[in-house]
């Protein structure tokens, strides 16, 4: 007969599974833990694609909705990868109603190249994150929804008003200006 | 500096170039040793995106969370407090846990007034069906997600029916009435998803749609309990 | 008897056989009503006033208080303060009390409001009729029907015993019942409605997010699906039936472990698919629609007009 296994031997999806089982029952313990668990990347997600302004308040309104939506989770998907979704949608939604749509390219390609160039030389090396916020405003929102929230670009091209073409180059111009912090 | 090779480096690593286009790129890549190194590098980035665990917020986000759920749902929303009221004790071991509630409410009856109590907890069989670690499918995986997570609930369960049992007296009876005969169609519909487990013990349907009903009696019998003093 | 009573001031009318009362309200004001047994009627009307018509004994009589944009009505002999105990009900929100020496009367309200005030009434056996453009509307029930027409969402209805009964509404609407039917036709917004042991009909709904729920009971929904909406239906022991336009789109999972699915749409399933889930697509699979029947029918079906 098989032992039932305890917290410890869980994977963090598993964990994930059943902490959403709970709070889904009213748990708060188990919402709060899912909370902690993911708030740090989402953080990041949320800052990435809406500036720095109304970061928090968005923050809030994700895992609020989160709170609402959580008995849809069938587990199918990792319990990450939805959430990225749900929170992705949060924010596609606050920024139409903040109208930072913005029509133009996000920046010429030259653009990137040279700030890719800048970082190369020592001294004015900034660390990955503010990297990332630096990126221009179309490449960071390409890299953001495809390499952080799993999105494929004809899913990008359909949120960003662009071609999947476009969205296949942003995507590579930003990984180049990226690679410069790792040594290859 | 962007080449012909370069740009293609993107889509390599994502898996997006034809099948002739990629082995043309892995012949490149043997004998050029820049390219070779962008396509690490790249890889990294994406690497560190893909894990990338980021920072928490202030506090104060969680404090805003938690109070706007509470404000749309009621005060008693989110319980965490609620809930450790209810553990039997701290730092057990869940199979210990749930062992102890299946001996309380075999000692103190069940609202039903049945000896056993088909509603809370887990079979021999049922522990059985739960995975050893390992490799799992999906399907496993969310089977046993489903098993552990309606172990819990039967531990919940059993602490429930026993204060719903003592405080019976303070509550209105026609409270009680509607949750006794709710819970007795409850009961019948996990009876029946135990039994139709046992006939397919793989199937993840049926063990999340066993949890989904314990969860369902945890709730109701929640209802039957939470009783405050103004 | 009319009475104008100024916004702030905290009243007791003590009129025997009866009360009808007029006074005017701030714009934002709320109303907060509870009432032991009986019925609530609420209508609405354009002027910035409340009038409280009440129906009951002698000795009964009704408070009214108006404090920091709460208008509080209650039976005077029901008292919330003072209890020997009081009962929150989760799933059937309910907050009553037991006062001790005397028992509640039964009280029957007709209250008219302001359109768009925001509502918070109800009581443990009471049944509620609302009417008209109110607010956002939160209704409690232990032992008592429900039936909103003609309402502007978000709505919360949390009742124990009786039937709920939604009709012309337009917002947000999560209803909670244990046992009784919910009927809500003609409505558009996120829809959550669940019961223990009843039925659900959804007819003429227009939702990207509808959720049903019960464990004894049939489920019947009406509608188009919005592309990106998110539909799930499931009943433990009951029938669902899902009538759907015929350019309908989405991704479709079925799961049933004792019972027929049958469609008029052109599906590809396999033949046993006893205790697991089966997936397939319908159009061009915008939406995403869960069905599950443990013991139960599972029909999807062109919505005639």
């Amino acid at each position: 007969m098989s032992v039932l296994r305890s917290d410890t031997d869980l994977t963090a999806g598993e964990r994930d599974a059943v902490d959403v089982e709970l709070a889904v029952s009213g748990d708060g313990a188990a919402f709060e833990r899912l909370y902690y668990r993911h708030v740090g990347r989402i953080h990041g997600l949320t800052r990435w694609l809406m500036g720095q302004e109304d970061v928090d308040d968005v923050l809030q309104d994700i895992f609020v909705r989160l709170w609402e939506k959580l008995h849809t989770f069938k587990g199918q998907a990792a319990f990450s990868t939805w959430l990225h979704r749900l929170a992705t949608n949060v924010i596609l939604r606050r920024r139409a109603e903040r109208g930072t749509r913005s029509e133009r390219y996000g920046g010429s390609l030259v653009e990137l190249d040279r700030a890719a160039a800048e970082r190369s030389t020592p001294g004015l090396k900034v660390d990955l994150e503010t990297a990332v916020e630096r990126l221009p405003e179309r490449a960071r929102e390409v890299f953001v929804l495809h390499d952080m929230s799993g999105y494929k670009h004809e899913e990008i091209a359909d949120f960003l008003g662009i071609s999947a073409g476009t969205s296949r180059s942003q995507l590579h111009h930003a990984r180049m200006a990226l690679r410069e912090y790792f040594e290859g | 500096m962007s080449d012909h090779w370069t740009e293609k480096l993107s889509a390599y690593l994502d898996g997006e170039l034809t099948p002739a286009d990629r082995r043309a790129l892995e012949r490149h890549l043997e004998g050029c040793a820049a390219c070779r190194a962008d396509t690490e590098r790249l890889g990294r980035v994406k690497e560190w995106a893909a894990t990338y665990a980021g920072t928490a917020p202030s506090p104060s986000v969680w404090r805003g969370v938690r109070d706007e759920i509470r404000r749309r749902e009621g005060p008693a929303a989110l319980p965490i407090a609620a809930r450790r009221r209810f553990r039997i004790g701290t730092g057990l071991p869940l199979a210990l846990a749930a062992s102890l509630a299946l001996v309380i409410v075999g000692v103190g009856g069940w609202l039903a007034g049945r000896a056993t109590a088909p509603g809370s907890g887990l079979g021999a069989e049922e522990r059985g069906a739960l995975g050893s670690a390992g490799a799992m499918t999906i399907a496993a995986r969310q089977t046993n997600a489903a098993l552990l997570a309606a172990e819990r609930y039967g531990a919940a369960i059993a602490q429930l029916e026993q204060a719903v049992l003592h405080d019976r007296s303070r509550l209105d009876s026609a409270t009680v009435r509607v949750v006794v005969e709710k819970l007795g169609v409850i009961d019948r519909a996990i009876a029946e998803a135990r039994a139709a487990m046992a006939q397919d013990p793989e199937s993840a349907y049926l063990a999340e749609h066993f949890a989904t009903m314990m969860r369902r009696k945890l709730n109701l019998l929640r209802s039957a309990s939470a009783v405050r003093r103004s | 008897m009319l009475l104008t009573i100024a916004a702030g001031a905290a009243i007791a009318l003590a009129i025997p056989q009866g009360t009808d009362t007029t006074f005017a309200v701030a714009a934002n004001a709320r109303l907060d009503l509870q009432n032991y047994a009986g019925e609530i009627v609420i209508e609405t009307w354009a002027r910035s006033e409340v009038r409280i018509v009440a129906d009951h004994s002698r000795r009964e009589s009704i408070t009214v208080e108006q404090q920091e944009g709460i208008v509080r009505v209650r039976p005077a002999s029901w008292k919330g303060g003072d209890a020997d105990f009081e009962i929150e009900i989760e799933e059937g929100r309910v907050q009553w009390s037991r006062s001790g020496a005397r028992s509640p009367s039964l009280v029957e309200f007709t209250v008219t409001v302001p359109e768009g005030m925001p509502l918070d009434v109800g009581g443990p056996f009471t049944d509620v009729t609302i009417t008209g453009p109110v607010g956002e509307t939160s209704v409690q029930s232990n032992e008592g029907d429900v039936t909103l027409t003609a309402v502007r969402g978000p709505l919360t209805v949390r009742c124990v015993e009786g039937d709920v009964t939604i009709t012309d509404v337009q917002g947000r609407m999560r209803i909670h019942a244990i046992d009784g039917d919910v009927w809500i036709e003609n409505a558009s917004g996120d829809v959550v409605a669940e019961t223990t042991d009843g039925d659900i009909h959804l007819i003429g709904v227009t939702s990207s997010n509808v959720e049903a729920t019960s464990v004894d009971g049939d489920l019947q929904f009406a509608g188009p699906l919005a592309a990106q909406g998110l539909y799930t239906f499931a009943t433990h022991d009951g029938d669902v039936t899902v009538m759907l336009p015929r350019d309908a789109g989405a991704r479709v999972m079925v799961a049933t472990y004792d019972g027929e699915v049958s469609s008029d749409f052109a599906l590809d399933m396999p033949e046993d698919f006893s205790g697991r889930r089966a997936r397939f697509t319908l159009g061009d699979g915008a939406a995403q629609l869960e069905i599950e029947a443990f013991d139960g029918d599972i029909e999807i079906r062109y919505l005639e007009n």
